[in-house]
């Protein structure tokens, strides 16, 4: 049984149409990144699931019980707030235990409960200090504790990540990935953030203006886009427009933008499709320096280099192709001089580096 | 995509309201104290004003005669020469207070905005606080006895050409316990003004050429034009209401038109007459809010540029 | 030449804020020290020797001391009930909207509109219409309406201060609506109602206008009592009474700064 279902839930605010329509489900253990630009909904389907908001249509289930009706207090949810929420007045285990006076327990064991929560978030010792005395990665993990105290059936990230700086980022990232597996929490987090949904979900839910636009794992997303909006959205890409005619049954042949490719006959139409290369799957080649040991590729498109910028781990290239046609190359930085702008290149790739999206 | 409405960030927007269902039963119960309270003890009462302020005074009786037939007699009274008299002498005295009150506050107010010292900071909030608590009795016996015949009176008096028992010196009196009553409200409205100033601003206008003074007069002052006009507004319809200040100050030689409201409770028990001064009182004070605040914001709106 | 301008009208602004300054506290400081003269007149600044004797005449003042009785006890009363019925209403304007709350609004603030006067007047016609005598029953209604507009605004500043993320994590956790209120935004409330109680109260004691219309023999207040005194006798105990006055002010901006700070009065702008 799902811990979370949710069915065709609706929300509307005045004009706007904030989710419309969307179904999925949590199993238990599981955890959920729902990914998309602001405005698209995932906070608002938060908040539905948290009972903050309620749905003008759908069905929203916990272990397989209509929870509609019930008051936020009422459903066993645990929230991480975005500003962490923790509230000033009191120390840290006063917060860590505020939910479990609502749960029966006795002050022996809350505080027992707390001191295990500390030490789960490896901030043991902390119990006496006040918020305003943590730091944002500290109070992040404190609020995070908060809400794992109650033993909720289901726990809701609200973009935990955003107000940390890049380092603390990573760091916390994994931490709290690890956290939440070592619990077994059943959690859904909601970010717009791709690295912070890649890095610590396991299946993804992609939004844009409150429907559901793909499902999958980081990995299927990437690699299979099932539209223009989440080629564009996640990772980055190059989108060329045109038309596809079939070839045979391995290949067609893609025809737009000033461009011919080969690429992959998984998707056949006859209408306008893009498609999308990731610039990390395109290898470039100096025109000058042909010589017969180099691979040949499926697709060999010609241009000059515009730009070439060193950013730390990666080379970062921008390409002018005679079409007019800007393709961003991202190469490893393993040593190799950098392009001299204004030298011709050749990018290389093969037919199974494309992948087509309508959109 | 309109997503202006769309909470999508709910942490954040803390300024929204959110319709909560769960407590609409309740807000009656939150609201009806207050409102009981206003109703009863005040709305009812000023309308009963309203009514009372056309009856006929019935001398002999204490109070007004609660049966006494309608009249617009206590209003016709209004307009002989005595009462305009006292109406133009207190529009003239707050008008003259108010503006000193303001030129003299200005300082201060900058001073607080601008001061990098905590301590002055503190002390001079601390001082201007403490005398918008003060009692106005107080402040007035103070300047009573500053500025009375016991105090410098006499030689202020002598300076201007006067006596100091004489009713010019009792408005000059009035004026200085107005611009004293004044200074720590104008002070503390145009501090928050002030601060929100760019200090950048008048740096940048002296980086292009002016000197300092002109620096402030182009940047500085108007752009504290709308902490300077509420100030005004404020302490001008505080001024007109002003009832101690006169009351202690002018001995009786000056009156505003609360000492006359009260002059007919206390010595005639004129109700009728009362509340027509009343009446008069508060038009005076919400005619002169309300109308010059709009022309004076319509005047720096266009002088902005709109 | 101009930095001599500039000089002089940096000197200008400097004189005047010193002119303004000792405008403000002198007074004040002849009051106190009058208030110690030795001598059992009226007579010229400064005192030659100094006395407490106009304490004395003060404290030994029967009138005064009721009249100082009457005003505490009815400060505190009408502070009270203006906190309570201030707080409920600033509850409700704060976290709903509703047709009418502007005008709901405008209501609660309205007070402050009306000179002092006009309400006394009001007051007094309204109650002898209705028989009720009683001068601190009346005084008490009368106090508390004028300072309702202190406590509502005070405490709608300080709720609305109140991150909503607080009470929807309490929820979250299982607090209900009664609950996350007490355990969250009532504490966190308290000290702005609390600042809002001092300007009523200081506000209370200090009332004359409103006062002497409704006061009656029994409740005397002490602003009504010291005006008569001047009004009858301008000797130096009113003197004693004002520096009397002025420690207790005194006394209520400290604790105003220790729960919410000075600084905080006028705010810090957008450039400190």
């Amino acid at each position: 049984m799902h811990v979370l279902e949710l069915h065709n839930v609706s929300k509307r605010f005045g004009e706007a149409q904030a989710v419309d329509n969307i179904s999925f489900s949590v199993g238990k253990g599981g955890i959920l990144a729902l990914l998309g630009p602001s405005g698209c909904g995932k906070t608002t389907t938060l908040r539905l699931i948290a009972g903050f908001e309620t749905p003008d249509r759908g069905d929203l289930l916990i272990e397989g019980q209509d929870i509609s009706g019930k008051r936020p207090y009422e459903r066993n949810v645990g929230l991480l707030f975005q500003d962490y929420a923790l509230f000033p007045h009191m120390t840290v285990a006063e917060n860590i235990a505020y939910g479990l006076r609502f749960r029966g327990l006795n002050s022996r064991d809350a505080k027992a409960r707390t001191e295990e929560m500390l030490g789960l978030v490896k901030l043991s010792g902390y119990a006496s200090r006040r918020p305003s005395q943590l730091s944002g990665g500290e109070q992040q993990r404190i609020a995070l504790a908060r809400a794992l105290a109650i033993n909720p059936k289901l726990v809701l990230l609200d973009e935990p990540l955003s107000a940390l700086d890049a380092k603390l980022r990573q760091e916390l990232r994994t931490e709290i990935k690890d956290i939440l597996t070592r619990v077994g929490a059943t959690t859904i987090i909601v970010t717009h953030d791709q690295e912070e949904a890649f890095g610590i979900a396991e299946r993804v839910i992609v939004m844009n203006r409150g429907v559901i636009v793909q499902e999958g794992s980081p990995a299927e997303i990437y690699l299979s886009p099932s539209n223009r909006f989440v080629a564009e959205f996640i990772g980055r890409s190059n989108l060329l427009e045109g038309q596809i005619s079939r070839i045979d049954s391995n290949c067609a042949r893609f025809i737009g933008d000033g461009v011919e490719l080969v690429v992959p006959a998984a998707r056949f139409s006859t209408e306008v499709v893009w498609a999308c290369i990731r610039p990390e799957r395109i290898a470039v080649q100096n025109v000058s320096s042909k010589n017969s040991n180099m691979q040949a590729y499926e697709n060999e498109l010609e241009g000059v280099v515009i730009d070439c910028a060193p950013l730390a781990a990666d080379l970062h290239l921008l390409v002018g192709l005679k079409s007019g046609q800007r393709i961003a190359v991202v190469e490893k930085n393993v040593g190799q001089p950098a392009h001299a702008r204004g030298s011709a290149v050749r990018l290389c790739f093969n037919a199974d580096d494309c992948v087509i999206v309508t959109s | 995509m309109s997503s202006a409405e769309i909470p999508s960030d709910p942490v954040l927007a803390s300024g929204m309201k959110r319709r909560r269902k769960f407590l609409s039963y309740n807000l009656i119960v939150l609201l009806l104290p207050g409102i009981v309270l206003l109703v009863l003890l005040l709305l009812l009462p000023l309308a009963n004003i309203v009514v009372e302020s056309f009856r006929q005074y019935v001398p002999g009786k204490v109070g007004g005669s609660f049966d006494a037939p309608f009249t617009l007699a206590n209003y016709v009274a209004l307009f002989h020469p005595v009462y305009i008299n006292y109406l133009t002498t207190m529009l003239w005295c707050a008008s003259i207070a108010t503006l000193t009150a303001l030129v003299m506050s200005y300082p201060i107010a900058y001073l607080i905005a601008r001061t990098k010292s905590h301590t002055i900071r503190i002390a001079v909030i601390g001082l201007l606080v403490g005398l918008l608590f003060l009692s106005a009795l107080v402040r007035v016996y103070s300047l009573e006895l500053s500025f009375g015949s016991v105090g410098l009176g006499r030689t202020i008096a002598t300076l201007m050409g006067i006596s100091s028992n004489s009713s010019s010196y009792a408005i000059f009196l009035v004026i200085i316990g107005l611009i004293h009553h004044s200074i720590p409200l104008a002070a503390l409205l145009m501090t928050s003004t002030i601060q929100n100033i760019n200090p950048r601003l008048v740096e940048a206008s002296q980086a292009l050429g002016a000197p300092l003074w002109r620096a402030h007069l182009s940047v500085t002052l108007p752009l504290s034009m709308p902490g300077v006009l509420s100030a005004f507004l404020v302490c001008y319809t505080i001024n007109l209401s002003a009832f101690v200040v006169p009351m202690i100050l002018g001995k009786g030689k000056i009156q505003f038109l609360s000492n006359l409201v009260y002059d007919r409770y206390a010595e005639l028990a004129n109700f009728p007459s009362g509340s027509a001064i009343a009446m008069q009182l508060l038009v005076v004070t919400l005619v002169i809010t309300y109308g010059i605040g709009w022309v004076l914001r319509r005047w720096t709106r266009e002088g902005a540029g709109a | 030449m101009t930095r001599l301008v500039d000089d002089f009208w940096k000197m200008a602004a400097l004189g005047l804020l010193a002119v303004t300054l000792v405008f403000l506290i002198g007074p004040l400081i002849v009051a106190v020290s009058m208030s110690l003269d030795a001598r059992g007149y009226l007579a010229p600044f400064p005192p030659k020797s100094l006395s407490l004797r106009w304490y004395a005449a003060f404290f030994g003042n029967e009138v005064f001391i009721f009249g100082l009785r009457n005003s505490l006890i009815l400060g505190f009363s009408a502070t009270l009930i203006s906190a309570a019925a201030g707080t409920l209403a600033a509850l409700a304007l704060v976290n709903h909207d509703f047709r009418g709350k502007p005008l709901l609004s405008a209501l609660f603030l309205s007070p402050l509109i009306f000179p002092a006067v006009v309400v006394g007047l009001a007051l007094l016609i309204f109650f002898s219409r209705l028989g009720i005598f009683n001068g601190f029953f009346r005084l008490l209604c009368a106090h508390v309406v004028v300072t309702i507009p202190f406590t509502v605004r005070a405490a709608l500043a300080s709720l609305a201060g109140i991150r909503r993320s607080y009470v929807e994590a309490a929820m979250s956790l299982g607090a209900n609506e009664r609950q996350a209120f007490w355990d969250i935004t009532f504490p966190l409330a308290k000290t702005g109602i609390f600042a809002g109680c001092i300007f009523a109260f200081a506000y209370s004691l200090d009332d004359v206008a409103v006062s002497l219309f409704l006061y009656d023999t029994n409740s005397t207040t002490l602003p009504v009592a010291l005006v008569g005194h001047m009004r009858a006798d301008f000797d130096l105990s009113v003197a004693a009474a004002a520096t009397f006055l002025a420690l207790i002010t005194v006394l209520l901006i400290v604790i105003l700064d220790r729960i919410v700070g000075l600084d905080r009065v006028v705010g810090q702008g957008l450039y400190r």
